[in-house]
């Protein structure tokens, strides 16, 4: 093989790979269910990535034991979880919870368990859309206390999820 | 006489290469030698000339990297998802190809390295800014290896950019780095909940390859080629610990630890690798750690078993330090440190009020036969510290008396971690531990002494004075503090410290003489 084969070998799978995630990505963005979910957030700093807001999903991030279907004893954590929504007014809600991925034509969203809590009969998951990044110093001296918070969400039919925007008492922010 | 030392220092000098030449020769040198020492001075001074070019392009490379990056960031509004996309594939792929056609061309080797290693770097920034785009979490290590797997690509296709591969190793720690700590801490992270298992698996098989590859080039240094193989293994780790959590974690993150470092103890003789070494007894002894505390607690067992064991572990790897000299004398330095610093930091704390408190009012009742984990533990220890003791008399590595002292001190341990607690708590008994576990360190500290006098090593002679000065201002301290004002307290410290300084100084040079002094006859 020669050196220049192999260079441009090297290269392609460079580009590949960002090409791969970008089209992974917007294939969701735009081809997968639009949603809005409500989040509670708080405010750390990616030194790598400049400012970005964590929060959690209010009615997705602790899910009652009630909604599993199945034996709730055996879930752990790491374990993978598909998590049925239900829209109630403007936002989704969860339904029920199954191990497995559900026959159904309801939208689903795929998490993993972070948590589980026995006294309150909880399980906190992770959906991987937990951070939302703002350009470099808007996210400073704002308070989410007294605001309604809402996040848009695509979610495709798989249960894969990508976090679009977020809104601020109905609001685009920042 | 080091001929390529003077050289060197004559040269600085300004001396004539005549000058040097007469002298060498009147000193017995011959001429072919001087002129051999004269050409690898030459090709050195050359070398670091290279290596200065080398870091400046490299820095350069950082520094433009980080502008294109600042600039994407201070301009983020205004340009949309394609603008950013277009800049960082655009400007990826310009450095990529620039730097590949001067070096290959041109032949402009370190400056198409620079603009190659420009290219990675804005490979890897590409992939974090385009998960910002798309708000993928901040904790991502897909993204970490990515880029890992982008390098070493790269690595490979041009085959001779070392910084390309340090880059490597740099991205595989961080992306290892806290799923390793988590498993040391025997907590399940959240680091990997959400992670590519296929990926890592690719990780693992690249790093091993990347080993391979730098194996073929003799002039790469062993512990780059090692720390790959090292990295592979971290890599292992995680891929046990995300099956594991397919599995719905039916095994600990400690077993997962034991199994990797395990693991990790064969390559390091397979590839005779101290760093591979270091890894493994490190996850070993913080498997062992854990677990037997866990084992203890739960048995209500004295834990003066954790604290045999810890000196058994000490004393076997005291006798592996010589069975390791000749062959493997990396392996031996590791041995012998960890050796003497277990010994040292159990006998240091039994040496202290609140060690030996802690021994005396242990109210656990049950032996050590309530738990065979514990059991059989200090039994296989006993067992590693006979055999190796046998070999180490066999060969001549020790001296008798050596193997014996460190053979009383395992009985005497054994022994007392067998005695019942009205055998270890009577009256008097804080003064009378406090008397022998002193007197213990203090033998340990002129052991070390005259270890570096029989075998003449500076090393052993200085640790053994600075033991023996850190034995001394403990007991000032353990004894002497509560009865003092606090100021004449730190004068007389200070006063003490002055004193121990020079008799440390006059007892090394005194020591360190007598070497030098029957190595001369």
């Amino acid at each position: 093989m020669s050196k220049n084969f192999k260079f441009s070998l090297a290269l392609g799978f460079q580009t590949l790979a960002l090409i791969a995630i970008i089209i992974y990505k917007m294939s969701i963005s735009l081809g997968g269910t639009e949603v809005f979910l409500r989040i509670e957030p708080y405010d750390p700093r990616d030194p790598f990535r400049g400012d970005y807001i964590t929060f959690r999903y209010s009615d997705l991030s602790t899910i009652s034991l009630y909604y599993i279907r199945g034996d709730a004893d055996g879930l752990k954590k790491g374990q993978e979880v598909y998590v049925t929504l239900e829209k109630q007014d403007r936002f989704w809600l969860p339904i029920n919870v199954t191990k497995a991925k559900p026959d159904t034509d309801e939208l689903i969203i795929k998490g993993i368990i972070d948590e589980t809590s026995r006294s309150l009969d909880t399980i906190n998951l992770k959906y991987g859309i937990e951070e939302y990044f703002i350009p470099e110093g808007t996210g400073q001296n704002i308070f989410f206390d007294d605001k309604e918070t809402v996040a848009k969400v695509a979610i495709d039919e798989n249960g894969n999820a990508v976090l679009k925007e977020i809104y601020l008492d109905g609001k685009l922010w920042p | 006489m080091n001929i390529s030392s003077y050289i060197k220092a004559a040269l600085s000098k300004n001396v004539s290469k005549e000058e040097i030449y007469l002298e060498l020769l009147k000193k017995g040198e011959k001429v072919d030698h001087i002129t051999e020492e004269f050409k690898k001075s030459s090709r050195e001074s050359k070398d670091v000339q290279k290596q200065t070019t080398h870091t400046i392009l490299i820095i350069g490379a950082i520094l433009i990297a980080a502008g294109i990056f600042s600039f994407i960031a201070s301009n983020w509004q205004e340009l949309g998802k394609t603008a950013k996309i277009a800049i960082i594939i655009i400007s990826m792929l310009t450095s990529h190809i620039a730097g590949f056609q001067l070096k290959e061309r041109a032949g402009y080797e370190k400056i198409g390295k620079a603009l190659i290693f420009l290219g990675t770097l804005i490979y890897g920034a590409g992939i974090f800014l385009i998960g910002q785009m798309f708000n993928i979490r901040a904790d991502w290590p897909d993204g970490l290896i990515l880029w890992l797997l982008g390098t070493l690509a790269i690595a490979f296709a041009v085959g001779d950019s070392l910084v390309l591969f340090y880059l490597a190793l740099v991205l595989g720690v961080i992306s290892n780095g806290g799923e390793i700590f988590e498993i040391f801490n025997r907590f399940q992270s959240t680091h990997y909940l959400i992670t590519s298992l296929p990926l890592i698996i690719i990780s693992a098989i690249s790093c091993y390859l990347a080993s391979n590859h730098l194996k073929k080039t003799p002039e790469i240094s062993k512990d780059l080629q090692d720390s790959f193989i090292l990295l592979a293994l971290m890599f292992l780790g995680t891929i046990l610990t995300l099956l594991n959590q397919q599995l719905l974690n039916a095994f600990s993150g400690l077993t997962i630890l034991s199994i990797t470092s395990s693991i990790s103890l064969f390559a390091a003789y397979y590839y005779k690798s101290p760093l591979i070494l270091i890894f493994g007894l490190l996850g070993i002894l913080t498997w062992w750690e854990t677990k037997s505390l866990e084992w203890i607690g739960a048995k209500e067992i004295k834990s003066l078993a954790f604290v045999t064991s810890n000196i058994l572990i000490g004393i076997f790897f005291f006798l592996l330090t010589p069975l390791h000299k000749n062959k493997l004398p990396g392996f031996s330095r590791i041995f012998g440190f960890l050796g003497t610093a277990f010994i040292t930091a159990i006998l240091l704390i039994l040496s202290t009020k609140d060690g030996i408190r802690e021994l005396i009012l242990d109210t656990a009742i049950n032996p050590i036969f309530n738990s065979w984990q514990v059991t059989t533990g200090l039994l296989s220890l006993a067992a590693g510290i006979i055999i190796s003791s046998i070999f180490n008399i066999k060969n001549q590595l020790l001296l008798k008396r050596e193997v014996l002292t460190v053979n009383i001190l395992s009985i005497f341990f054994i022994i007392m971690t067998l005695l019942t607690s009205d055998l270890i708590n009577f009256k008097g008994a804080e003064m009378f531990w406090a008397a022998i576990f002193n007197l213990l360190f203090f033998a340990e500290i002129i052991a070390i002494i005259f270890m570096g006098y029989w075998r003449k090593s500076n090393i052993h002679i200085n640790l053994g004075v600075v033991l023996m000065a850190i034995f001394i201002l403990m007991k000032y301290f353990d004894w002497f503090f509560t009865f003092l004002s606090k100021s004449l307290f730190f004068i007389l410290a200070g006063i003490l410290l002055f004193i121990i300084g020079f008799f440390m100084e006059k007892t090394r040079k005194y020591l360190i003489s007598q070497i030098e002094h029957e190595q001369k006859l």
